[in-house]
């Protein structure tokens, strides 16, 4: 392990007797710095916007937002199954590295259990936020029906709040009486919380057997709670008579597509982590070349339910299906569609699997200059797409041959930038690693809003020439700026974590050899 | 409950019938557009008979001075009609077209406006012309039955009181809804009377109209009769979900899960309590 030089700190006082190890990993505990100001700062503001928009969504009602009687499910509920599903990461990646012993977990896992903490307290707020009336909320808890999916969903949601809390402070005592004993000039109230949260933790063998014991039940525990949760999320989708949801592998498709969302998501938190708090020591190349094999695994089979679910249905394209299933396929939502299965999920997959190919380094000998060709392929892309926008005269051009060519030459330019970057990323595993998790996220929330919109847009009774803000839904800025808020809530709540307590476990990466 | 009509009442209901008359051509119909709908109703709706020219003239009739413009258009029934601008500049259009096919035409705002929720229910019912001529008796009586249906039977006569046969009766349900289901047109028998089986499922008062459209010199005759029955349980899907009371497997099941669960948790929060205690 290296020691880090701290920053000087601005508001906290440097904590004393820290070894190199523990100053390494505390460090950003220790610190405030001009940038997690402007950080935390920017995030507020987003969230804080957030939170106006749906003060106007109070004042306004739901016809504020693009959610009308035919699509009465939007971005609310695309990003509650989002949330849901990034959350799986924390317990499952935890715990199964956890039970399996795997050594290199322990500057991961700190981190997975934090943000399914964070994703479950903005992901159990988007159903509240989807209500007109939220103080509605508490009629389920009154007159709720056992029979009803959505009161297992919240009580399957709150079972896994409180697991996954108690998941995450379980690893952290020992940390907390660490920051309770050196950071005796920190202000009163972390003082506090340390000295409580902490327990009394004196690192005395008995009270390592006692915490061994919980973490280990907990462990156990957490794996089928969090299955059960994001089963339960998608039987409220699958045990409604509609097309698209009538489905009965919709419990293992949500689960698959939240481990893969969630991995990803930890991928990009250990790049964050590593760069923003110097802990390439810690979070090496190993840790991602795991995580890519442990991501690639779960990105094909989310592929595999992904193959599973549609050929079924399209192979059979029965009546009530089809036109929803048109429209994926060939329609408005195409793009969109497209985009999950292709740029989403294979080729993150190529990207996962990309360091492992030595033909790539074939490609150098092409000398291709990807400075040069990205912009030619962005340009062309460019104007492919603004020219039939601009003017009639102007779109005329697309009627010539001259067209035909622009457009084989910008699908050219764009194979050969991709051709010219492989060996660039091939040399590159964290960042390959990196974008493909990036692109797996993306696709994540953009899948969850395919699930829910097109199937309200399409329901059994036929909506005969519906003006179309009641038959097709559009998202209102309320909806947007209140998911903004969402997202950038989610990230302060993180943030703010990684600044309160060591967000790589000091205890479990003390001893190198399992580090 | 439906009584059967006695000699006294069914030659009393002969002698009331009143013969429809012709209709009156062309059709014009002037229409107020503001933001609460077409004459101020989300639901406004007429009725219009195929085969004759229909003239809709439109009036804006915002508050003075806003600006709220409307796009009208007028669609179904293969017909391909204009669309027309209301605002304040131009106050009044008018769309003229004749229906060759019955069916129902919808009128509503195309564009995004003030008010857009009002303007797009608007229904055009268009009907055959109702067949003028020898004046027809015709008579509905309901009668429910036990297996939750009602059962509607309709008398055609002639105004002699001859029982007309071969006479084709349009039986229509009015909805919970609000709108009419047709439930068929069956051909009445020797004794001029045709029967139809009326699904009463959901509903505490069933409304049924028996139409006769006439023809062949006979008149156009409709009749509406309602019932009141007793409501049937509706055939929900699925049942294990639509129950009054959670099914007791489901309960134990949850309570055994979950309380697995929540007693593992305090299992470890006591661990966690007593982490102080330990040496």
């Amino acid at each position: 392990m290296t020691a880090l030089a701290l920053e000087p700190s601005r508001g906290l006082p440097p904590a004393v007797d820290l070894t190199p190890h523990e100053r390494a990993l505390v460090g950003p505990v220790l610190r405030w710095g001009r940038g997690a100001t402007l950080l935390a700062g920017a995030l507020a503001a987003v969230a804080a916007f957030g939170v106006y928009a749906y003060t106007v969504q109070l004042r306004g009602g739901l016809a504020v937002t693009g959610m009308r009687d035919t699509v009465s499910w939007g971005l609310y509920i695309t990003n509650f199954v989002f949330f849901i599903g990034i959350s799986h990461v924390g317990a499952l990646l935890s715990s199964i590295l956890r039970l399996t012993g795997a050594g290199w977990r322990h500057p991961i896992t700190r981190m997975a259990e934090a943000i399914t903490f964070a994703a479950l307290l903005f992901g159990a707020l988007m159903p509240i936020v989807d209500l007109g009336r939220p103080e509605r909320a508490l009629s389920l808890l009154v007159h709720g029906r056992l029979q009803s999916p959505i009161l297992w969903d919240l009580i399957s949601i709150a079972t896994y709040l409180t697991g996954s809390t108690i998941f995450l402070l379980l690893p952290l005592i020992p940390d907390l009486a660490l920051l309770r004993d050196k950071m005796t000039r920190a202000p009163r109230w972390r003082r506090a919380l340390y000295r409580v949260l902490s327990f009394g933790w004196r690192g005395a063998p008995g009270q390592r057997a006692r915490l061994e014991r919980a973490v280990s039940a907990m462990s156990v525990l957490i794996l089928p709670i969090a299955v059960m949760v994001h089963t339960v999320v998608s039987w409220i989708f699958a045990m409604t008579l509609r097309p698209g949801w009538n489905s009965t592998i919709f419990g293992p498709y949500f689960v698959a597509g939240a481990l893969a969302s969630g991995a990803a998501s930890v991928v990009l938190a250990m790049v964050a982590f590593r760069r923003g708090y110097r802990l390439e020591a810690y979070i090496g190349e190993r840790h991602f070349r795991n995580m890519a094999a442990l991501l690639l695994v779960l990105d094909l089979v989310y592929v595999y339910f992904n193959l599973s679910e549609y050929a079924t249905t399209a192979y059979k394209m029965q009546l009530t299906e089809k036109a929803l299933l048109l429209e994926l396929f060939v329609g408005s939502m195409a793009p969109l569609f497209w985009f999950t299965q292709v740029v989403g999920l294979i080729i993150p997959a190529v990207l996962l699997v990309l360091p492992h190919i030595r033909a790539v380094r074939h490609l150098r000998r092409a000398r291709l200059n990807p400075r040069l060709l990205g912009p030619l392929a962005m340009a062309i892309a460019l104007a492919l797409v603004m020219i039939p926008r601009i003017s009639a005269p102007v779109a005329a051009v697309t009627a010539t041959p001259l067209w035909g060519a622009l457009s084989v030459a910008g699908l050219g330019a764009g194979l050969l930038f991709a051709l010219s970057v492989l060996p660039f990323l091939h040399d590159r595993p964290i960042t390959s690693t990196a974008i493909a998790a990036g692109l797996i996220v993306v696709q994540a929330w953009l899948k969850r809003y395919i699930i829910v919109v097109p199937v309200f847009e399409h329901p059994f009774l036929p909506l005969h020439d519906a003006a179309n803000s009641v038959g097709f839904y559009r998202p209102t800025w309320v909806e947007w700026a209140i998911t903004a808020g969402a997202l950038a809530g989610f990230l302060l709540v993180y943030f703010l974590f990684s600044r309160l307590f060591p967000i790589v476990s000091v205890w479990e990466t003390a001893h190198p050899a399992e580090g | 409950m439906a009584r059967r009509p006695s000699a006294v009442a069914l030659a009393l209901a002969l002698a009331l019938a009143r013969p429809v008359a012709a209709h009156a051509h062309p059709q014009a119909i002037s229409i107020q557009v503001d933001q609460h709908g077409f004459d101020g109703r989300p639901d406004y709706a007429i009725v219009v008979e195929a085969g004759h020219p229909v003239t809709l003239s439109f009036t804006y009739s915002e508050e003075p001075g806003q600006d709220n413009p409307h796009d009208i258009r007028i669609k179904g029934l293969g017909l391909d009609l204009p669309t027309v601008r209301l605002d304040r500049d131009h106050p009044t259009a008018s769309v003229s077209f004749t229906p060759e096919r019955t069916g129902t035409l919808r009128i509503l705002c195309v564009i995004p406006c003030l008010g857009m929720e009002n303007l797009v229910g608007a229904r055009i019912r268009v009907e055959r012309p109702k067949a003028t001529g020898v004046p027809t008796i015709l008579r509905l009586e309901l009668e429910p039955r036990e297996d939750g249906t009602v059962l509607a039977r309709a008398v055609v006569r002639s105004s002699t009181g001859e029982p007309l046969a071969d006479q084709p009766v349009i039986f229509r349900l009015a909805t919970s809804v609000g709108g009419e289901l047709e439930l068929g047109a069956p051909l009445t028998m020797a004794d001029g009377t045709a029967v139809a089986r009326v699904p009463a499922t959901g509903q505490d008062d069933v409304r049924v109209t028996a139409v006769y459209e006439g023809g062949a010199g006979r008149a156009y005759a409709e009749t509406t009769e309602s019932v009141r029955v007793e409501r049937q349980p509706m055939d929900h899907r699925p049942p294990s979900l639509s129950q009054p009371t959670a099914p007791p497997v489901l309960a134990v099941s949850l309570l055994l899960v979950l309380g697995g669960i929540w007693s593992t948790y305090a299992y470890v929060v006591w661990q966690v309590l007593r982490l102080r205690e330990s040496s």
